[in-house]
């Protein structure tokens, strides 16, 4: 399980990522999401930030008659949409490279100057 | 509410006639939560729809609403209200107005059926003797006009806040349930206590006359409230 610290910021891109594939409504969003992983997502995680997204003017939502049942909301990217999208995706690719290079690397870095950790470790070495 | 919202309203109320008992109870819940949360009315019913629309789908997959809201009804009304942009204060002022215009309409038709003035011109009417045509508001009648909005807009405002907790609603546990029942009761018998209080006192008040009103003028007075509350219903809110 994803915690949810964690999922906050992240959703909002991918929720964004597969509107972009195609036209989408909350249901469906849902399951493609658990279908990526996101295990315990439910569509009432999702509307808020649906809503959020459409305030924003992100997104764009048309009502559309479904084969059974009532109207159901689909969701397109607005051009505002498609560019917050990019700076998702760059951003997200600089984040994944700095986590994993930390939690690959098998030694410490060294202590930038004047650090606290390089003051701390001075001070043992006097000792 | 304006033609648009009024149609959404009666659509929504088609579509919550579909649900089932469970999401039923549910939806009431969450609407009278939403209904008080600073929303503009039009926001609130496309919420509802976009609510219902999800629930009736769930419904068809033989899922409930409690469990498409994750578990936690109230959490998600809140993230749901967190998400819309607030009422505007213009739109909130006119919000209390229409409030205020109803209540006046509302009391002032109550003040007009029960006073023994309406008693006496009927009585010279009947017996063909001279009518009297003047209403006397006392003070005794301001405190009760201002006493009786103020507990209609409080109850509203308490049950809706409390839509989650109230007998019906969501309990936690045993403990918490019986603090709660006691100051509710508690809230109770104070809210009766003060309401008590308040007849006793405009009852003193009543022989102070504020000012004394022709009955057609105090009729009139009533009609343009109740026209005042029809036109702010009709305008046209604009969006944030």
């Amino acid at each position: 399980m994803i915690p949810s610290q964690m999922l906050k910021g992240t959703l909002e891109g991918c929720i964004l990522k597969v509107i972009g594939r195609s036209e989408t409504y909350g249901y469906e969003i849902t399951q493609q999401l658990r279908q990526y992983g996101f295990s315990e997502i439910a569509e009432g995680t999702i509307y808020p930030l649906l809503l959020r997204l459409e305030k924003n003017g992100l997104i764009s939502a048309q009502y559309r008659q479904s084969a059974l049942g009532p109207k159901r909301k689909y969701f397109s990217l607005t051009d505002k949409g498609i560019e917050e999208l990019r700076c998702f995706s760059k951003s997200w690719m600089e984040l994944e490279n700095a986590v994993n290079q930390v939690m690959n690397s098998d030694r410490p870095s060294p202590p930038a100057p004047g650090s606290r950790t390089e003051e701390i470790r001075g001070g043992n070495r006097d000792e | 509410m304006n033609k648009r919202v009024k149609e959404l309203n009666r659509l929504n109320n088609e579509m919550d006639g579909k649900l089932n008992e469970e999401n039923r109870t549910a939806m009431t819940d969450m609407v009278c939560y939403i209904r008080v949360a600073g929303i503009s009315e039009n926001r609130q019913e496309e919420v509802r729809n976009d609510l219902l629309s999800m629930t009736l789908d769930a419904q068809e997959r033989g899922e409930s609403l409690r469990e498409i809201a994750g578990g936690d009804l109230q959490g998600f009304c809140d993230q749901i209200i967190a998400s819309l942009p607030p009422a505007g204060v213009g739109e909130r002022v006119l919000e209390a107005l229409d409030t205020l215009v109803l209540c006046t309409a509302v009391l002032g038709a109550v003040k007009l059926a029960l006073s023994p003035e309406t008693y006496y011109l009927i009585r010279a009417l009947v017996t063909g003797s001279r009518p009297e045509l003047s209403i006397v508001i006392t003070l005794g009648d301001l405190l009760q006009y201002a006493a009786v909005t103020a507990a209609a807009c409080g109850i509203v405002l308490y049950i809706a806040k409390n839509a989650f907790s109230l007998p019906g609603g969501r309990m936690d546990g045993k403990e918490k349930s019986r603090k709660k029942i006691l100051r509710r009761f508690g809230i109770g018998c104070g809210a009766a206590l003060l309401m008590a209080l308040v007849l006793l006192v405009s009852a003193r008040l009543d022989h102070y006359t504020i000012v004394s009103v022709n009955m057609l003028g105090f009729l009139c007075i009533v009609a343009l409230m109740f026209a005042v509350h029809k036109i702010l219903n009709m305008r046209e809110v604009k969006e944030n």
